[in-house]
This record gives C-alpha cells, sequence and structure tokens, in this order.
C-alpha cells in the first residue's frame, strides 16, 4: 500500500469496489421500504 | 525547511521540458480541464456562488421575520425559500466548497501528480451546475419549488407539484457526482501516495477527507433510495410512504436520517481536518495527539451510523430506543472532546500569532463547542420534546455549520489562498473581515436559542408578537453577516488579482509537502514522486 506510483490495477480495484459498494446500498434501501409494507395496515 | 524549499524548487524547474506545459488558456481549458487545481478553483468558485445565493434566500427569510406580520413574502414562497436556503447551502456551498479544498490540497499534500481518476473529476464536477440550474428553476415553474423542507417528509413533500420530478432529479445528480467525487478521493489517497508518506504519516486534512468519502459512499445511496421511493409515490402510483396504501411515512423518516446524521458529520469532518492544519501552523507547534485525532474522527464516523432517530424522538418509539439513541448521541461528545482538547493543548505554550486564518480557527473551536453543547441538549430526549422544531434547534445547527463548516471554510480559504494564487491577501482587510463575521453572526443566531426555548416554531413565517425582539436583534445580524461576506469575496478577488508575492513556505511555522511548493503552485506539480523524510512531514510520529 506504501508503494510509490501505483498501479492502475490497484486504483481500478478500488473503484470497482467502492462502486459496487455504493449500489447495493441502494438497493438495500430501496428493499427496506419494498418489505416495509404491512399489507392491510 | 529552507533546504526542502530549495530542492521543490530545483524539482519544478527539471520540468520544464515539452509534456510539461503551464495550463490552457481560454474558456475551454475549464471545460475539458482534468487538472486537479483547475478542477479545485471550479469547486470553490461555484461554492462561493452558491453561498452568495443561498445567502440572498436567507435574507428574505430573515427580512420577513424582521417584525411580525406578513410583510414581503407569501407563506408559500416564504418555506419554499427556507427549503431551498438549506438545499443549496448543503449541497451547493458547504460541500463542494470541501470537494473543491480536497481537488486542490490532497495530491499535493501527499505528493501525488494529481487525483486519481481526472476524467471522472471533471464530470463529478460539470453535474452540479446543471443540477442546480434544474433545482433553483423549480422556483420558478407554474407549481413552484419545494416547500416542505430540505427533509422532503411525505406526505407533505408529496403536495409538490410537478416540479417535484425536476427536484429529485437534481437530488440524484448531486448524489452521483458526490459518489464519483468520492470514490475519486478514496482512489487517490490508497494508491497515489509518494514513497515513504505512510498513512500515520498523512495531514490530518487528509485522514479527515479519506474517512468522509468512505461516509458520503455509504450515505448518498441511501438518500437516493429515499428519494427514488417519493418518486415513484407521487408520480406512480406506489405507496412506500402512504399508510392508506399500506406504507410508512415514518419509515421515510427513518431512511432520511440514516442519511442525515453522517451527512451532518460529512460537513464537519474536513473543517475537523482544516483546522488541525492551521492551528499547529500558527502555534508553531506540532499538532498534539495526532494518532488520538485519526482515532477521534474515525470515532465520529462510526457513532454517526447508530443515532439517527435522535432526529425524530416525537414521532413515537419504543422508551428502550429512545435511550439507546439518546446515549448513543451523547457518545459523540467523547470523541469529539477528545479534539477539542487536542486542539488547546495544542495552543498551550505555543508562540502563538493571530493572522487571519487562525483567527477563524479560534472562533471555530469555541463557536462550535457551543453548536455541540446545544446539540447535547437536543439529545436529552424529555428535553428535546419541548425544543424540537423550535428555532432552538435552528440556533443549534447554525452554530454548528455556520460557526463551524463555513468558518473553517473561510479559515482553509486565508490559508491556502497564498499558495494558490502567488499573493497574500489584504491582511488588514482580512481581520475586519473577521471580526464584523464573528460578532454579526453571534448577532444572529445566538437570540435564536432565547427564541426557541420561548417556543417559536421553525419554518414560520409569521410569529407572535412576543417573539418580535430577538426576531429584529437576530435580522440585523443577518444583514450585517451577509454584508461580511461580499467583503470576502472582494478579498478574494483583490488577492487573485495581485498583491504582495507569496513566499514558497507562505507562513513561518507551516510544515507540510504542500508547503515545499513554489506559490502560486505550478499547474503540475510531484510529476516525479518528491522524497519524503521527517522534515517535510507535518504530522504522525516524526521528529520536530
Amino acid at each position: 500500500m506504501n508503494d510509490p506510483r501505483p498501479s492502475g490495477s490497484g486504483i481500478r480495484r478500488t473503484v470497482v469496489i467502492l462502486a459496487i459498494i455504493a449500489v447495493i446500498i441502494y438497493l438495500l434501501f430501496i428493499a427496506a421500504g419494498v418489505f416495509g409494507y404491512k399489507d392491510g395496515a | 525547511m529552507s533546504s526542502n524549499t530549495a530542492a521543490a524548487h530545483d524539482h519544478t524547474h527539471d520540468h520544464t521540458h515539452d509534456d510539461h506545459h503551464g495550463a490552457p488558456k481560454g474558456l475551454l481549458r475549464w471545460v475539458f480541464t482534468t487538472n486537479h487545481k483547475d478542477i479545485g478553483t471550479l469547486y470553490l468558485v461555484f461554492s462561493l456562488l452558491m453561498f452568495l445565493i443561498g445567502g440572498g434566500m436567507a435574507l428574505i427569510i430573515r427580512a420577513e421575520l424582521f417584525q411580525p406580520g406578513l410583510q414581503l413574502v407569501n407563506p408559500e414562497f416564504f418555506n419554499q425559500m427556507t427549503t431551498m436556503h438549506a438545499l443549496v447551502m448543503i449541497f451547493g456551498a458547504v460541500m463542494p466548497a470541501f470537494v473543491g479544498l480536497a481537488n486542490w490540497m490532497i495530491p499535493m499534500m501527499i505528493g501525488a501528480p494529481d487525483m486519481a481518476l481526472p476524467r471522472m473529476n471533471n464530470w463529478s464536477f460539470w453535474i452540479l451546475p446543471f443540477a442546480f440550474t434544474m433545482l433553483i428553476g423549480t422556483l420558478f415553474m407554474p407549481s413552484g419549488g419545494p416547500a416542505g423542507g430540505w427533509t422532503l417528509y411525505p406526505p407533505l413533500s408529496l403536495q409538490t407539484g410537478n416540479s417535484f420530478a425536476f427536484v429529485i432529479f437534481a437530488i440524484h445528480m448531486l448524489g452521483i457526482s458526490s459518489i464519483m467525487g468520492a470514490i475519486n478521493v478514496i482512489a487517490t489517497i490508497l494508491n497515489m501516495r509518494a514513497p515513504g508518506m505512510t498513512l500515520l504519516r498523512m495531514p490530518l486534512f487528509v485522514w479527515s477527507w479519506l474517512i468522509t468519502a468512505f461516509l458520503l459512499i455509504a450515505v448518498m445511496p441511501v438518500l437516493a433510495g429515499a428519494v427514488t421511493m417519493l418518486l415513484t409515490d407521487r408520480f406512480f402510483d406506489t405507496t412506500f410512504f402512504s399508510a392508506a396504501g399500506g406504507g410508512d411515512p415514518v419509515m421515510f423518516q427513518h431512511i432520511f436520517w440514516f442519511f442525515g446524521h453522517p451527512e451532518v458529520y460529512i460537513m464537519i469532518l474536513p473543517a475537523f481536518g482544516i483546522i488541525s492544519e492551521i492551528i499547529p501552523t500558527f502555534a508553531r507547534k506540532p499538532l498534539f495527539g495526532y494518532t488520538a485525532m485519526v482515532y477521534a474522527t474515525a470515532s465520529i464516523a462510526f457513532l454517526s451510523f447508530i443515532v439517527w432517530a435522535h432526529h425524530m424522538f416525537t414521532v413515537g418509539m419504543p422508551l428502550g430506543a429512545e435511550l439507546f439513541f439518546m446515549y448513543a448521541t451523547m457518545v459523540i461528545a467523547v470523541p469529539t472532546g477528545v479534539k477539542v482538547f487536542n486542539w488547546v493543548s495544542t495552543m498551550w505554550r505555543g508562540a502563538m500569532t493571530f493572522e487571519t486564518p487562525m483567527l477563524f480557527a479560534l472562533a471555530f473551536v469555541i463557536l462550535f463547542t457551543i453548536g455541540g453543547f446545544s446539540g447535547l441538549m437536543l439529545a436529552i430526549v424529555p428535553a428535546d420534546f419541548q425544543y424540537h422544531d423550535t428555532y432552538f434547534v435552528v440556533a443549534h445547527f447554525h452554530y454548528v455549520l455556520v460557526t463551524g463548516a463555513v468558518f473553517a471554510i473561510i479559515a482553509a480559504a486565508y490559508y491556502w489562498l497564498p499558495k494558490w494564487t502567488g499573493n497574500m491577501y489584504n491582511e488588514r482587510l482580512g481581520k475586519i473581515h473577521f471580526w464584523w463575521s464573528v460578532i454579526s453572526v453571534n448577532v444572529l443566531f445566538f437570540p435564536q436559542h432565547y427564541l426557541g426555548l420561548a417556543g417559536m416554531p421553525r419554518r414560520i413565517p409569521d410569529y407572535a408578537v412576543q417573539f418580535a425582539d430577538y426576531n429584529m436583534i437576530s435580522s440585523i445580524g443577518g444583514f450585517a453577516f451577509g454584508l461580511a461576506q461580499l467583503l470576502f469575496a472582494f478579498i478574494v478577488w483583490q488577492c487573485a488579482r495581485g498583491g504582495v508575492k507569496a513566499t514558497a513556505q507562505v507562513w513561518e511555522g507551516a510544515k507540510g509537502l504542500e508547503w515545499t511548493l513554489p506559490s502560486p503552485a505550478p499547474y503540475h506539480t510531484f510529476d516525479e514522486p518528491p522524497k519524503i523524510d521527517d522534515s517535510v512531514v507535518a504530522h504522525g510520529d516524526v521528529a520536530h
């Protein structure tokens, strides 16, 4: 991690992981909305 | 320091061959730029513009509240102003200002040539003007702008006309911009540090931004999820937040504040980083308790995820939940206290001088702490039942965000302007700006504590006559504070145009990689990794 100039692959990996996390959180909270229905309430 | 400065000069002069051109000319430079300094400047200029527009909205609010009765605007427009003022200030002024500072300073502080993803950086910025044109444009649409408060609580927010679709789209674009910016910051810090710049040698500003960027990635998608569901409730007949259809309006509040509370820390952690840079410089001492500061910042970020419901104690929740959220909120005072004590300890027996950045930093420490204490009062459940939705809350978060976040941004601008422009700003005008601001901001916001304790609700265009005196005082403070910020814009403009030339180090006590570069910082810096040794590192476990 303290390597000097860096690998494009390190940057790519960071971006892909973070982007996937963001999308998962987005879907997770929509799912919270979907399953939050109280039928017949 | 002088040998390092000389080395940095040599380093810069070595790179005059073809591929190290200066800044391109013309308007298109700003449209197509991928240079972190250009993009930082764009963010900062945009944020200043939004600060003035959002400030104009605040003055409409304060003018209407100058005396009881309805004078200037109708209640619907007043509510649009309170809503839009918040959205513009949070997403248009404070957040972009911090991103601008991150763009300018992070690569120079860690010895990187640029941000890791320069083209995405350009895109992150250029989304903003379009998003805000759309957001502010709703004020001119037949159904008017959003008027239900920046929190967009349903069912009230769902009564907005068709302009609501534009509001939601604008918020989505702002979120995408923030997430891209955050990914860029993390990728830069984790992958682009110069050899020897270990994590625990990084400047506190870089640390605070690394943690902030993780917060952004964690919570901006939550806001996006919440407003997506609002959009479908409003236009596609879903009932996520409608009890009539089996949904739950309180669920929106939970989801919103799961985003909203970390968002508050997104707006204050970079401010902590700035203050941790400025105080050691003007106290001429290394930061006291560097590692504790890093852990305190991380602790505050973690705790921000488990306190959201303190914004909604009055909706009715189980006593156990109220107690949990009350105590969890109070725990945040511990790492925050660590920070305040460390700043004070840094100053203790230091050889202090009081240039404008230091004055704003000192005002930050004192006034932000006042905002913190009123936050503790609000955390107490039975007390909150009295304070909720009153002007006490308005006073509290303006102490945190104006004398906190905004003062830190102003301090940062004075601190780094000489590095950006190569010129010293007018110190005399800077001091006038400081005293004018610090007096007027207290005249503006302190009386609002009393108004709230006496029961004046927030977000109302008219009020009972017993609130008249303090409202008049508050409005006078508001106009004085607004005027002071025009002086700030003038000082920045004057400094950008010329002035006494700044040295590379600028401030006698300044330490860190950015101060080894000439002023103004060349268009391209650290094309080759700098050599990092203790003498150029400001922070961490280094000899001083």
